[in-house]
């Protein structure tokens, strides 16, 4: 314990010098400024601004992209709340209640509780990365195949549940997101799935291109045609930018939660940190007193989510340092990035050049800090950029997605289906589907099958295997039970009082 | 008057756009048919900022991911042969691909033409986890014939497959394939115990190999190497034919003439003769190539007949 706080505080020696310290705050400002535009998500973003720490030592250069790394998450939080465009998979959650914070004219107290949530989870997990980086990783490699598959079913599960209204309805937007999921190549033969001969469906849907189909696209379109009603509210004063004590003290359980939950969910190497901001929000919708706000704009909504998800982000790193395994594509970046700058990321980085890990993990804790300084100040404009007329606004919006979703695959095919998926969206919501589990479905369908097949093909075809593993059978128990409990409500004819339709 | 000024507004526009257009002639793009950090995109992005300190070109890293690398092939092999556009790839796209794959957008041999070699990646090592029963190669064979029901490998992508099924052939090594979608969550699986080998590069064995994860049990090839003096090769071990020879390279579209490749491969193999760039591939694990446009032409042909062999004895099948 000791020794950990030693090799801490040697940490924020490195991290704390005044270049590193610069290049932290400029990762991030640029990190925020990218990953705010409407259609980028973090791993664009950090591919993007990769090159800027080329010329740089090492140290410095993972500080910096560290802090580009929160900056783009914290920018795609931005997105969600304000235009409900969902960043990445982890902010999809946030745009739920947070943009209907937005509409009701609250957005400067979900952003505000974002970036403080998100905060406090930074500092919570950057300890636990400290501390408990090497036992954690245990955990980590307690998770094989079957083991996965049936966290990943438990997401799936948690996709439905945590929808509005029909059960049966949100089934089936899982399951189309499944079948989605299974466009592109077979992973084990390479055939072709649903590709219609497209080369460029042969990697199957990008998730950023369905995501601003889905929930961007649509919504202005669903906003063009009712012509001004809602926008009202925005136009009268806005009461408090920030939140007040009262809000503060209600997050407070719920950001407690959620970092702990995306400190633990965030560790397991390639699914983890997606289903923690989810998790959260279930877990919170279950036990908070405040139930029936959630969906219509519940701070603890949001509160939960980021700081599940920018807990997990920061114990995504353990993997990275204590194996060097990614746990997602962005860290993935990441060792391409230490790679160029000589440091071929695994067990012995950590032993060899403690001072590189430790100040990365300071300046963690820093970048944190970094964006709370520069956000809370930026609420003000945000807000104030939704006051700008909506006919003016709109095609901003357009743009910037559109400018967005080419540059990932410099393909201007994303950009179509981007389109095609808008149109997708908007009659799902006519006809009163949501579009969220059909995104989530569309996440974790992959995971779910590849993990499954892979199990079988490792069992030699013996199903057991998913009930003979204790951690396996206690995930798919959870699922089984959580599934129970959303239908007995509809089943017993209670459901539909506690999820009143918005109109 | 007004109409004047307008149309001047827009012509001044107008002007704006076309100029980017005009500065583009003095730009070559690599195109790299993977995310950026992987290790072809390393390599391509050393050469290229060499290149452009070297010349009067500016040479940048363009990233078309896709299909496996062969989205930006079939790209680069439509592009104008001008000189500007030219394909960063490796192997899986060009021999591998015209050997295992019928029904592609390109045709390797005749759409692309070969320029230099940049990158040679250095020989495949063979993992087992640490706690693995067997401690030399011989006995892995053995306990894989006695246990076939439990042997699995990781195969993450033809150029370690095949490698690997050309092991199994020579040396009578029992397994099953288990796909991955990258080398460390292979590599994941062979630390929780799922996966029992796999056969990677460098960059994906050696660090768990030196911190006690893992034990290696032969390397592809005919030399040791010298990061594991003790393990033997496989040429040692009496299979000589199974070795890879990875590489990245770059490649002209269909259309340029020979003496505009020589060019350009002159240029590659006088920045690959810097002592700089040669330190700044080994760091991220690779040698800088030597083979240039007919040599390399006749490299490619070589892979093709020995990798048909292969996946035809195995009776493999990719799609």
């Amino acid at each position: 314990m000791t020794d950990s706080i030693y090799n801490l505080g040697m940490g924020f020696g490195v991290a704390l010098s005044p270049i590193n310290l610069a290049m932290c705050f400029l990762g991030a400002l640029m990190g925020t400024l990218v990953g705010v535009l409407p259609g980028v998500g973090t791993v664009a973003t950090v591919a993007m601004l990769l090159p800027l720490t080329f010329g740089m030592p090492p140290e410095t250069a993972l500080i910096m992209l560290a802090g580009i790394y929160y900056g783009a998450q914290y920018g795609g939080s931005t997105t969600s709340i304000l235009v409900n465009i969902p960043g990445e998979a982890s902010s999809i959650i946030t745009a739920i209640d947070g943009f209907k914070m937005a509409q009701k004219g609250r957005a400067g107290k979900a952003l505000a509780v974002a970036a403080i949530g998100s905060f406090v989870a930074g500092c919570v997990s950057t300890l636990l990365v400290s501390i408990l980086g090497e036992p954690l990783t245990e955990v980590a490699l307690a998770f094989g195949a079957a083991q996965y598959f049936s966290l990943m079913v438990l997401g799936l599960v948690l996709a439905v549940v945590l929808a509005r209204g029909s059960v049966v309805r949100a089934l089936s937007m899982v399951a189309l997101g499944l079948l989605l999921a299974m466009i592109g190549s077979d992973l084990e033969s390479g055939a072709q799935r649903m590709t219609f001969g497209l080369p460029e469906l042969s990697d199957g849907l990008n998730f950023s291109v369905v995501a601003m189909g889905l929930f961007g696209f649509a919504e202005i379109f669903r906003n063009l045609e009712d012509d001004g009603v809602d926008r009202s509210v925005l136009t009268q004063k806005i009461k408090g930018l920030m939140p007040t004590w009262q809000d503060l003290k209600s997050c407070f359980m719920p950001v407690v939660r959620g970092t702990a939950l995306g400190s633990v969910l965030g560790i397991l190497p390639g699914g983890g940190a997606t289903i923690s901001s989810f998790a959260a929000y279930t877990l919170e919708k279950k036990v908070s007193r405040n139930r029936t706000e959630f969906g219509r704009g519940a701070i603890e909504g949001v509160a939960a989510p980021e700081s599940a998800n920018n807990a997990a982000a920061q114990t995504s790193f353990i993997p990275l340092l204590t194996l060097g395994l990614p746990s997602n594509a962005v860290m993935a970046l990441m060792i391409g990035a230490m790679m160029i700058q000589g440091i071929v990321p695994g067990p012995q980085v950590i032993e060899k050049q403690p001072e590189l890990v430790w100040g990365l993990i300071a300046s963690m804790w820093i970048g944190n800090l970094m964006l709370l300084v520069i956000n809370l100040p930026l609420v003000g404009i945000w807000v104030k950029l939704l006051r700008v007329p909506y006919r003016l606004l709109f095609p901003s919006i357009v743009v910037f997605c559109s400018i967005g979703m080419y540059s990932i695959n410099n393909s201007p095919f994303d950009v179509i289906m981007a389109g095609v998926f808008g149109l997708v969206g908007y009659v799902l919501v006519k006809w009163d589907f949501e579009p969220a589990p059909l995104i989530l479905g569309m996440v974790l369908g992959l995971m779910v099958e590849e993990n499954l097949r892979r199990a079988l093909i490792i069992s030699r075809g013996d199903t057991s295997v998913f009930f003979t593993s204790p951690l396996s059978l206690g995930l798919l128990l959870l699922s089984g039970a959580l599934l129970i409990l959303a239908v007995l409500p509809s089943i017993s004819g209670k459901r539909n009082e506690v999820f009143v339709e918005e109109d | 008057m007004r109409r004047l000024w307008k149309l001047a507004q827009c012509a001044a526009v107008m002007s704006l756009v076309a100029a980017p257009a005009i500065a583009q002639d003095s730009t070559t793009k690599f195109i790299v048919g993977y995310a950026p950090g992987g290790g072809n995109d390393l390599s391509a992005r050393v050469v290229a900022e060499a290149l452009t300190n070297s010349t009067d070109r500016t040479f940048i890293v363009d990233n078309k991911p896709g299909a496996g690398g062969r989205l930006a092939a079939e790209f680069v092999s439509k592009a104008a042969p001008d000189g500007t556009t030219l394909l960063a790839t490796g192997n899986s796209v060009v021999s591998m691909a015209a050997a295992i794959y019928s029904n592609l957008a390109y045709d390797p041999i005749n759409d692309l033409v070969p320029v230099a070699i940049i990158a040679d990646y250095p020989q495949l090592v063979l993992i087992v986890a640490a706690d693995h029963p067997a401690k030399t190669f011989e006995e892995f064979v053995e306990w894989s014939k006695a246990n076939p029901e439990k042997s699995n490998y990781a195969a993450v992508a033809p150029a370690y497959t095949i490698p690997t099924e050309q092991l199994k052939l020579a040396s009578g090594l029992q397994a099953e394939a288990v796909s991955f979608k990258s080398s460390s969550e292979a590599l994941v699986g062979v630390l929780n115990g799922e996966i029992t080998f796999l056969l990677g590069d460098h960059n994906t064995t050696l660090p768990t190999v030196e911190g006690g994860q893992t034990r290696a049990l032969l390397v592809t090839g005919t030399d040791r190497i010298s990061q594991l003096p003790d393990v033997p090769s496989a040429g040692e071990l009496g299979f000589p034919e199974v070795a890879s020879s990875l590489w990245t390279g770059i490649f002209a579209p269909k259309g340029t003439t020979p003496e505009q490749a020589e060019e350009l491969a002159g240029m590659i193999s006088n920045v690959l003769k810097d002592e700089a760039v040669q330190g700044k591939l080994k760091t991220i694990g690779v040698t800088a190539g030597t083979l240039v446009t007919d040599e390399f032409k006749v490299q490619i042909g070589k892979e093709v007949e020995a990798i048909s062999s292969v996946v035809e004895a195995a009776g493999l099948k990719f799609e």
